[in-house]
């Protein structure tokens, strides 16, 4: 389940994955976008600055499945549980 | 161990057979600590305080502090093995709180040679540039021990707000961490820590004064 946060309690890059669309899962501490098919760690969102967050923003996903954001980056049956349960 | 298990499980298992080291790594660790701190306990105003707390990390608790370490929150069930709850810097944790300030300067002092080989951890002030907040540190008492304990200084005023803190927010749902971490909310909370730092400020000044002046300072009310 996705979470709309209130812009004042957002960090820039918070502000910015919003006014791209992106919610947030409590549980899998990510931001995520079905539409573009990205989702973005908290940590990786802490830890990278904002043009850097913008270039992944901007980043084309001609993939099929998802592209995660997170360093490290889980494993394809990781991605698999949380698609389970976002889609869920 | 039944590789069938969760790592969840697994975890569990691993914490419960730990947990008489874990208890003794707290005993050590406490004792030490009150060891080092008899002295300035002993030469405490009345109006001062040293408390020394500990707590052990309760088990889903450590599990659930694993996990949130992990990419996007999930264990890898195929790399079971790989996680220990001994990976965890925590398990077994003291926190020394002292009111006034100068005492969490003799505390520190007093707790100087005992924590000399530990990873020092501090918890910057929120502008970066003032006295950190609180001292942490990290470190076993033998090469050979697999718990690491926690030791953490801190002003009494500061350290009863993290602890309200704690119980209030994190506790009942430790993924908050990640939510909780907004710059407004940070704002907010350093607004409260500044302010608990310049209460213990004019209280240490206002004793200072009343010391200059002759005149003792008043019996805490009962």
């Amino acid at each position: 389940m996705g979470v709309t946060i209130a812009n004042d309690v957002m960090t820039d890059n918070e502000q910015i994955l919003k006014a791209a669309r992106y919610v947030y899962n409590f549980d899998r501490m990510a931001y995520y976008n079905r539409a573009t098919r990205k989702a973005f760690t908290v940590v990786w969102v802490e830890d990278h600055a904002e043009e850097e967050l913008r270039r992944a923003l901007d980043e084309p996903n001609d993939s099929d499945g998802w592209k995660v954001y997170a360093e490290p980056q889980p494993p394809q049956s990781v991605i698999n549980e949380f698609l389970a349960e976002i889609n869920g | 161990m039944d590789s069938s298990r969760t790592v969840e499980d697994r975890l569990r298992a691993e914490y419960f057979e730990l947990l008489p080291d874990i208890r003794r790594t707290l005993l050590e660790t406490e004792t030490r600590v009150r060891r080092d701190l008899l002295d300035v306990s002993l030469a405490l105003e009345r109006y001062e305080r040293v408390l020394v707390t500990s707590r052990i990390k309760e088990c889903d608790s450590a599990v659930d502090a694993l996990r949130r370490r992990q990419p996007l929150g999930l264990f890898v069930a195929e790399r079971a093995l790989e996680y220990s709850i001994t990976a965890l810097p925590d398990l077994a944790a003291v926190r020394v709180m002292a009111f006034p300030e100068r005492r969490v300067a003799d505390a520190r002092d007093a707790l100087r040679q005992t924590l000399s080989n530990w990873k020092a951890d501090p918890v910057p002030s929120g502008d970066g540039d003032s006295a950190p907040l609180a001292l942490k540190y990290f470190g076993k008492w033998s090469p050979d021990g697999n718990i690491t304990a926690e030791v953490q200084i801190v002003s009494l005023l500061i350290g009863l707000f993290w602890e309200v803190e704690h119980s209030a927010i994190y506790k009942p749902n430790p993924n908050l961490h990640g939510v909780v971490r907004s710059n407004s909310v940070i704002q907010r909370r350093d607004e409260v820590l500044s302010a608990l730092q310049a209460f213990e400020s004019a209280f240490q000044e206002a004793i200072r004064s009343a010391a200059h002046r002759g005149s003792p300072p008043p019996d805490p009310a009962p």
